[in-house]
């Protein structure tokens, strides 16, 4: 309980001192964050850092309060305590908790994106792949329906969707090919901070292994900085420079990817990697 | 004829002029005048039940009765038609309530009162055009939700308006839209330009006229100042395009207006003529003038 | 020239003088007066006059003659009327726990203080014709005294009293008066009631039905139910007080709810909460269920997607005269919307036409 104590005492002053030294160029902050459900904890306490082009896990198991953090800092869901802030395109520090609702989707559509684990919630099933795409280039202005559709038909390559696809429903697609269409609705106006829920989680293991590695591609590529919530630690290997763990709402350790993995610190997290890295 | 006109006198006196009573005038007025400020955006306001039903021009008929004065000129078109079933009501209704004079012509009205048409006959500076509004919303049918809508609106969230148009053009070739086509007021909001079928939305650009629509179910009012840009929404390389059939009237020879379709006989042969009686009555006054 | 779009005007004079032949039936039988509908339909007058939102009982009987019996009719006449009365003041809030009782039961409690009073209701009567009826000029006697003079306090006072049911503090703010502003949403619990209660008896007893199918589920129990004359008391400036303006009769109903708790209360019951112009209990019980289902928000309880959750869907189609109207609104001529529909099909389907040559 002691050595538990400390290390989180640790890790808020790893936390602070980063915080000082990237304070100039961070691209996103969440200090303090708590959620309650009713009596239960969503999650407590809880703050992150991300720079820009970087890649941060946040892994536990279910009901651990990953996914309730990421809606928490995405602003889809209020939080009761903590800030969330955003440096933006013109380095004006934004404070979710404090700026307006317009202005939070304005930020939401242009400089965010939100992958969701069932592509299903994240797609609209009843429009063309081509229009799915299309959206998110039309809501800021672009009015051409010849490019829109190039660009659209670009996209669907770069996720290795058959082009002669363009006008079918999402609902034709396969579980993985839906899943590589919302990445593309979500990557085509290129926004800095890619938010993703499980985005192999309904998938069988082939298929994960391909939008793993898309995944892994388009992020370097175009210098994306993500945040992803995963069960599954062969996947924060592959993708996260740096992970956060969590157990009971609680950051329980964090540090670099390979760090954590490698010699975690917590009994929990020495409990997770033991269990998965074995394969 | 005397006696009966005499009772529909005792009648009006029971109620105010123009049925409404002037305090609910001055909100209806004042959501007006907001709307005006703010071309193209919804104003809410405290529609109240009216003796026709909802979605029978209770939104028009509001507007128009907090507008109407003793010495206005009214006409109240239907579908272009003056004398369809429900600008019949509409027209009877006011005579009675505001006994104002009404007329058919466009050109001598002051206020026009219009379901689902714009008058063929270019409107002019001072008069005004009530339209009836079914749904205000041009987004509805895309998100139902009203607390979704207004803030699409107050961001300009407008991609899903086009997606619509996107997907009609990758289907069809074309964007499907025929009528209630939405246009974007002033560059900013879209707006619904109620029911009226595609043809008639170039006349909305630049109009002279003072253009007021009224959704009285849906509790909302919003306006078009004179001389206010426009625009149907399409792409840059799929324009708007006004429509009709490609026809001539069968009564005045016309073939610049709008044309109903009408069966003649049993084994289905068409004919058509236009959907504004006003326009055609005129145009075959001038025809025979000329053939004098 | 084609004639059979033109002579509106006429056809309308036309088909109202036949309606109102109609209206009347057949002559040989007497007509019915106000005072027969206002006295042996009351349960048809309470429910226009709510719905209409304007209590008289006169207008109502007149609405429902005129309207054939048609009670939505009936309702959309007392609103349109409604609408050129002016508003002059607004009253003193009821105070329901003064209601004279003709009715007041309770589910909860066995025994309450001031007893449980069954009154004049349909419950536990067999639902048989009674061909009794069919005999004119029957005047049966009731032998109980009709109304209760006891104290009737509210039977959810006393789980008040415990701190067990949740105690609906006063936010000090006017009720929203919706006949008067527009709702905007989300809106204030004011509103929702005053929409519910002027809403479709239909409507709200299927939305309430649904709560207690699982769509949306409260576990609802009726902690009382009562029927009663309040009087209705206006504020006079000129005098500096208080008087007694009219006698109404009210249906409200409360019922009891579970609550889980949250992070700063512990479990608790709630309230949904009904109240109706004149005896109109299937509503008020609906308008508490729905009430309560409303809530989900402010008691930080889950939305489960059910319509009778959801306060938009709810409040803006529970109003019989805005949807009626809509719905009814698609007989009118619709001849230029269509035919703009028409030129469209044709062109899509000539362009068909031609790809598919090619």
């Amino acid at each position: 309980m002691f050595r538990h104590r400390l290390l989180q005492r640790t890790n808020q002053i790893k936390f602070k001192k980063r915080r000082l030294i990237m304070k100039q160029n961070f691209l996103f902050q969440a200090s303090n964050i708590s959620k309650y459900y009713g009596q239960n904890i969503g999650c407590k306490n809880v703050s992150l850092d991300i720079n820009p082009g970087e890649v941060l896990g946040i892994v536990g198991e279910s009901g651990s309060g990953k996914s309730t953090l990421l809606n928490c800092i995405y602003g889809n869901l209020e939080v009761d305590e903590g800030d969330i802030f955003l440096n933006d395109k013109s380095k004006t520090i934004l404070n979710f908790t404090k700026i307006s609702e317009p202005k939070l989707r304005l930020i939401q559509r242009s400089d965010l994106a939100f992958v969701h684990q069932n592509p299903r919630d994240g797609l609209r099933m009843n429009i063309s792949a081509g229009g799915n795409i299309g959206e998110r280039l039309m809501a800021i202005g672009h009015r051409n329906y010849g490019e829109i559709r190039e660009i659209a038909a670009n996209w669907l390559e770069k996720v290795e969707i058959d082009v002669s696809r363009i006008d079918d429903k999402p609902s034709t697609f396969s579980g993985g090919m839906q899943q590589r269409l919302q990445i593309a609705r979500n990557l085509v106006t290129r926004p800095r901070l890619i938010f993703m829920d499980e985005p192999t989680g309904g998938l069988d293991v082939s298929v994960q292994a391909k939008i793993l590695d898309l995944l892994r591609n388009l992020v370097r590529e175009l210098g994306i900085a993500a945040v992803i919530v995963t069960h599954d630690l062969a996947v924060v290997r592959l993708l996260a420079d740096r992970i956060i763990v969590m157990q009971n709402g609680n950051v329980i350790e964090a540090g670099l990817c390979d760090q954590v993995l490698d010699d975690p610190q917590h009994k929990y997290s020495q409990l997770l990697v033991s269990s998965v890295l074995q394969v | 004829m005397n006696e009966m006109s005499k009772n529909e006198n005792l009648d009006i006196q029971i109620y105010n002029f123009a049925y409404l009573d002037e305090n609910t005038k001055r909100m209806i007025r004042r959501a007006l005048l907001k709307a005006l400020c703010i071309p193209g955006y919804q104003v809410p306001f405290s529609s109240r039940e009216m003796p026709m039903p909802y979605g029978w021009g209770t939104g028009g008929i509001q507007v128009t009765s907090a507008c109407l004065i003793p010495k206005d000129i009214l006409k109240v078109i239907d579908q272009g038609a003056d004398d369809t079933t429900n600008a019949v009501s509409i027209r009877k209704f006011f005579q009675k309530t505001a006994n104002v004079a009404v007329t058919e012509k466009t050109s001598d009205a002051s206020l026009i009162q219009t379901r689902h048409r714009i008058p063929e006959t270019k409107l002019k500076e001072k008069q005004i055009l009530v339209y009836q509004v079914p749904i205000p919303e041009p987004l509805r049918f895309l998100e139902p939700r009203e607390t979704e809508t207004r803030k699409m609106h107050a961001l300009s969230e407008y991609g899903l308006m086009y997606v619509k148009l996107y997907e009609d053009i990758a289907k069809h070739g074309h964007i499907e839209t025929a009528y209630a086509y939405p246009v974007k007021t002033n560059g900013n909001y879209v707006t619904d330009p109620s029911p009226i079928p595609k043809f008639d939305n170039p006349k909305m650009n630049n109009s002279p006229a003072i253009q007021l629509f009224g959704a009285g179910r849906e509790q909302r009012i919003y306006a078009i100042p004179p001389y206010t840009n426009v625009k149907s929404l399409d792409f840059e390389d799929y324009p708007f395009e006004a429509m009709k059939a490609n026809f001539k009237c069968s009564i005045c020879g016309s073939s610049d207006s709008y044309l109903d379709e009408i069966i003649v006989s049993d084994d289905g042969k068409r004919s058509y003529i236009c959907s504004d009686t006003d326009y055609c009555k005129e145009q075959t006054k001038l025809n025979s003038k000329k053939e004098d | 020239m084609y004639v059979a779009v033109k002579g509106g005007e006429v056809a309308i004079d036309n088909a109202h003088s036949w309606m109102s032949e109609i209206r009347r039936g057949d002559t040989s039988i007497p007509n019915i007066s106000l005072d027969q509908i206002s006295e042996q339909l009351t349960l048809g007058v309470d429910r226009v006059m709510s719905e209409g939102s304007l209590y008289d009982k006169d207008l109502a009987a007149l609405a429902i003659k005129q309207s054939r019996g048609d009670l939505i009719e009936a309702i959309f006449l007392l609103r349109a009327y409604r609408t050129t009365l002016t508003r002059f003041s607004y009253s003193k809030p009821v105070n329901t726990a003064n209601m004279t009782c003709l009715r007041r039961i309770s589910a909860t409690f066995k025994d309450i203080p001031g007893g449980q009073k069954l009154g004049p209701t349909f419950d536990y009567t067999h639902r048989l014709l009674d061909f009794k009826l069919l005999a004119e000029n029957e005047a049966p006697i009731s032998p109980k005294k009709k109304y209760n003079e006891n104290k009737m306090p509210h039977v959810l006072s006393f789980l008040n009293q415990e701190d067990l049911m949740q105690n609906e503090k006063d936010n000090n703010l006017d009720p929203i008066d919706i006949t008067r502003e527009p709702i905007s949403y989300p809106t204030s619990r004011s509103a929702r009631l005053q929409a519910l209660s002027r809403g479709d008896e239909g409507f709200l007893l299927g939305l309430a039905y649904s709560t207690q199918r699982g769509y949306a589920r409260n576990h609802a129990f009726v902690g009382e139910l009562r029927i009663g004359i309040v009087d209705i008391e206006l504020y006079i400036p000129e005098l500096g007080f208080e008087i007694n303006v009219a006698e109404i009769i009210l249906t409200e109903c409360e019922t009891v709810n579970q609550f889980q708790g949250s992070k700063i209360e512990p479990p608790q019951f709630t309230r949904g909460y009904g109240l109706v112009f004149g005896q109109t209990e299937r509503k008020a019980l609906a308008m508490a269920l729905i009430d309560r289902a409303l809530r989900w928000k402010e008691l930080g309880e889950d939305y489960s997607g059910a319509p009778a959750q959801d306060e938009e869907f709810v409040i803006s189609h529970c109003d019989n005269i805005q949807a009626t109207g809509f719905l009814e609104h698609i007989k009118l001529p619709h001849y230029v919307d269509f035919q703009s529909e028409l030129e469209l099909i044709r062109k899509i389907r000539a362009d068909a036409k031609v790809n598919m040559k090619r």
